[in-house]
């Protein structure tokens, strides 16, 4: 064994693994050293914390064996963890000492009272073993790749061709996304924060990362989604137009720009929670791609949230001034939905009002955003009442109101009775405690206006089928009220809410004309 | 979205392995049969296994099955109770060893340790190349995945220290080689291998000279057209992976020129694949003549053939040892036989003398024979 004072970089070119041994006891030293030379490796000890940090920098070992009385506070944590796997080791350490080792980012703390120096050698072995042998193993294994090599675009339509039964592990950094497919059609996928379609969209906006791929054997599988494969990678083309023009008209184009907050247009966005949860991305990520990444949110939710801040003046592309309001890039109202929702007016009517009930997680405010901010309106909350003015034509004005059926909504439905057009309620399916007084409250509405009502279901969870029977077993409301599940911030399901109001009073008519 | 196999050997610890990780990312799959655990690990993509609580001889278990099953790319660490001597484990392939009990946060510190350091991602060169097997991938997926993307790449496959060279431009296939094959005769081979490792490097090709010169669809036809016909006249061959053998018990007085080339071929155990890679024929071919070849009896599994030989050998070496005792026999018959012997009284050979005893018979037989003898003369 070597007890180097130093090495020269000749004296390591061969290609054997390379232990270093910071140790004082010499004895203790050459009984781990003994052993990790059996295992063919090359052993340098040190007897001091400088000699070590010295011939680091001249060579990089494959492992660092420390006993914790040479560590020098501070030196080794910022010299030596972080370039070299390292080992600290010691016949008694308590658990506080030990998981302060683990977060400076030693590898591995040995603590063995009895035959110390065999316990370091075969912990040391082990380590090497899964950083080389294990690796190599899994390297020849597994199909593995970069997302610039091959997109998971052209990896899931060719999975779809095949039909191939696939298990795909992504990982960018420190965000990872599992998907799953039988057949070829995506059967499930997760993210940290979402599950299914939202995943399977975030992780197809991946431009970098890396994955790898095995094939399974299975005869059959449950699908908690209802997208098809298909459905999902024409989203994912949406998606990425959607994305496109975002950052053609917040960011004069740049592919992947960093953002910063203002601090001067904070004040008023700091008061919702998602923009206050967007902030802190943009505080910690900065960079577009990293901060739609690791969002909580679908990639849309993201965009539109983004977009609320760059109004706000909240957040800027960095290095320039917060973007004064420009044309929405987002979907808006078409000419014939406007037509749809004038029909929905009393004749000559310039003003109609729409109600949007529900209860606090229903979704109320989000539907009345996702409406609103399509058609470039804000949306205010005075007393926890939602209320958005959308001009749908240069003389006629929609009002939205979001109320709490938690709150006094009667008489607000009082004061806006003259003007309503319709009314929507939200049901929460994750709250079914709330099912029975809904039921009861939208029975008396009902009896109450005569205007067009349609409900949606929201918070389904995967199971749409199953939230629309439990639906069905709770509620009783006179009439055929439509009912569909929605997604509340959903421009596009917002809209089918809406639709629902001119199939009832479509059938309405039918009726009366019946009669 | 790591995935963990649990292999459970005693359930008084599953309340435990719960509280270490709950509240954890980790997705948990405990087993507590081995017999299950091939089925489970065919059905999962796990980043790591453990044995928990582990012995030495249940580890040892695992271990040889995980390896036997071709599961070896799944890291296993071993949690042994308080009690356990761990000197025994040193020697096993394991990624890591803990003793319980063992702190949440430290367990899950080592977790994330193993898990890191076994990750593929932290070898993959960003944007350089995309690896595999081509059992989750063939020819056909990775030509049409490097022409989706249109890019210039050199597609590598190698298979028992057998390679080839596909070569793309902006996605287009432009040339293929396979030893001594170029072109459509080594993609017409390519086709046909069952397993191997292939590796598509993007990168800008100094030479972009189409050698094919036909469009990547066209290619496409043909290869599936060639691939459906192989694997026609495959049926009923050995599989790919299985070792053939020239029989030497059987001969034939005239073969083709490819039967021969099979037949030498064939005088040492070879697998059917590395047959079709080692000729330069078309792999039709070779599969008609060694099918032919096999219904002749001049070729057949390796296993049979030996057993066929050693039987022989057993037969023929049973033959020599009657024949060994017979001759003995014959030895001391031929003493017997001999014309002349030698008369030690008066030291000379002399001939044998004819000794015929006189016949005895019952006078009614001599009756009987002589009225017999009456008959026919008249």
């Amino acid at each position: 064994m070597g007890n180097n004072r130093s090495l020269t970089n000749n004296g390591l070119e061969d290609m054997a693994l390379v232990a270093f041994i910071g140790e004082t006891s010499s004895e203790l030293a050459g009984r781990i050293g003994e052993s990790l030379k059996a295992a063919g490796m090359k052993i340098h000890v040190f007897s001091s914390m400088d000699d070590l940090v010295e011939n680091t920098e001249k060579t990089l070992p494959d492992i660092l064996l420390l006993n914790p009385k040479l560590v020098k506070n501070g030196v080794a944590a910022k010299v030596l963890y972080p370039k070299t796997p390292t080992m600290i080791y010691s016949s008694q350490m308590d658990a506080d000492q030990r998981l302060d080792y683990y977060s400076q980012g030693v590898k591995r703390v040995i603590v063995e009272p009895e035959d110390l120096a065999e316990r370091v050698a075969s912990a040391a072995g082990m380590m090497i073993y899964r950083r080389n042998d294990m690796r190599m193993a899994r390297l020849q294994s597994l199909t593995h790749g970069t997302v610039k090599a091959f997109s998971l675009q052209e990896v899931l339509q060719n999975a779809l061709l095949e039909e191939k039964n696939l298990i795909l592990k992504i990982k960018n950094d420190a965000w990872d996304a599992k998907l799953r497919l039988f057949q070829g059609h995506i059967v499930n996928a997760f993210t940290a924060n979402l599950s299914n379609e939202a995943a399977v969209l975030k992780t197809l906006q991946l431009s970098k990362g890396s994955f790898v791929i095995r094939g399974y054997q299975k005869l059959e599988e449950f699908s908690p989604m209802s997208a098809s494969t298909l459905a999902i990678l024409a989203e994912t083309k949406f998606e990425k137009k959607y994305t496109r023009h975002f950052l053609e008209l917040r960011c004069n184009g740049v592919d992947n720009p960093e953002f910063e907050t203002v601090p001067a247009g904070l004040e008023g966005a700091l008061s919702d929670e998602q923009n206050k949860i967007m902030l802190q991305l943009i505080e910690r990520y900065r960079n577009f791609q990293d901060i739609l990444l690791h969002s909580p949110y679908a990639i849309l939710k993201s965009l539109r949230v983004l977009d609320r801040l760059s109004e706000m003046g909240a957040i800027a592309p960095a290095g320039e001034q917060p973007a004064p309001p420009r044309e929405s890039f987002r979907e808006s109202f078409s000419e014939s939905d406007i037509e749809f929702l004038r029909e929905l007016f009393p004749e000559n009517a310039k003003v109609g009002s729409l109600a949007v009930l529900g209860a606090p997680t229903s979704g109320r405010s989000e539907l009345i955003r996702a409406v609103a901010g399509f058609q470039q309106s804000t949306v205010k909350t005075v007393k926890s009442v939602d209320f958005a003015r959308i001009p749908i034509r240069k003389d006629t004005i929609l009002t939205l109101f979001g109320v709490s059926i938690e709150e006094a909504f009667l008489p607000i439905l009082e004061k806006i009775s003259e003007s309503l057009i319709g009314c929507l309620f939200l049901i929460d399916c994750s709250n079914p405690g709330t099912f029975e007084f809904i039921n009861y409250l939208a029975s008396r509405i009902i009896q109450i206006y005569e205007v067009p009502f349609a409900v949606g279901l929201t918070n389904t969870g995967d199971d749409v089928e199953a939230a629309m029977k439990t639906y069905r077993q709770h509620f009783k409301l006179p009439g055929d009220i439509p009912v569909i599940p929605v997604q509340a911030d959903k421009f596009s399901d917002a809209k089918a809410l809406l639709y629902q109001l001119k199939q009832e009073d479509d059938e309405l008519e039918e009726d009366s004309e019946e009669v | 979205m790591r995935d963990l196999l649990i292999y459970l050997l005693d359930t008084e610890y599953a309340e435990h392995i719960r509280y270490l990780f709950s509240g954890e990312s980790y997705k948990i799959t405990i087993i507590e049969n081995l017999e299950d655990v091939v089925e489970a690990c065919q059905q999962e993509l796990f980043d790591l296994a453990m044995v928990w609580p582990a012995s030495v001889e249940k580890t040892v278990n695992f271990l040889t099955l995980m390896e036997t099953s071709l599961f070896n790319y799944v890291p296993v660490i071993a949690v042994t109770p308080e009690d356990e001597a761990l000197a025994p484990y040193y020697k096993l392939q394991l990624v890591e060893l803990m003793k319980l009990p063992v702190e949440k946060v430290e367990f899950l510190n080592i977790l994330d340790s193993v898990l890191l350091d076994v990750e593929t991602e932290s070898t993959v060169v960003e944007g350089m190349n995309w690896q595999g097997s081509l059992e989750e991938y063939n020819l056909i997926d990775l030509i049409q995945m490097v022409e989706t993307g249109g890019r210039d790449a050199e597609l590598t496959i190698t298979e028992n220290d057998i390679s080839a060279s596909v070569f793309f431009h902006q996605g287009q296939l432009i040339s293929a080689r396979l030893d001594s094959l170029q072109g459509l005769d080594a993609l017409k081979k390519l086709i046909f291998w069952p397993r191997g490792h292939f590796q598509t490097k993007l990168t800008e090709l100094g030479s972009s000279k189409d050698e094919i010169g036909t469009s990547n669809a066209d290619i496409l036809m043909v290869l599936m057209e060639s691939l459906v016909k192989q694997e026609q006249l495959y049926q009923g061959l050995p599989e790919p992976f299985d070792e053939i053998l020239r029989n030497p018990l059987e001969t034939v007085e005239e073969m083709t020129p490819l039967q021969h080339r099979i037949s030498e071929c064939c005088q040492r155990p070879l697998t059917v694949w590395e047959l079709l890679m080692t000729l330069t024929d078309s792999n039709e071919d070779i599969m008609l003549e060694l099918k032919i070849m096999m219904q002749m009896e001049l070729i057949g599994y390796r296993s049979e053939v030996e057993k066929l030989v050693r039987d022989h050998e057993e037969q023929s070496g049973i033959e020599k040892f009657f024949s060994s005792i017979s001759s003995m026999f014959k030895k001391k018959d031929a003493a017997e036989e001999g014309y002349y012997f030698y008369d030690e009284m008066n030291g000379e050979y002399l001939t044998p003398k004819l000794e015929v005893n006189p016949l005895k018979l019952h006078r009614r037989e001599l009756e009987k024979i002589t009225k017999k003898l009456e008959e026919l003369a008249e």
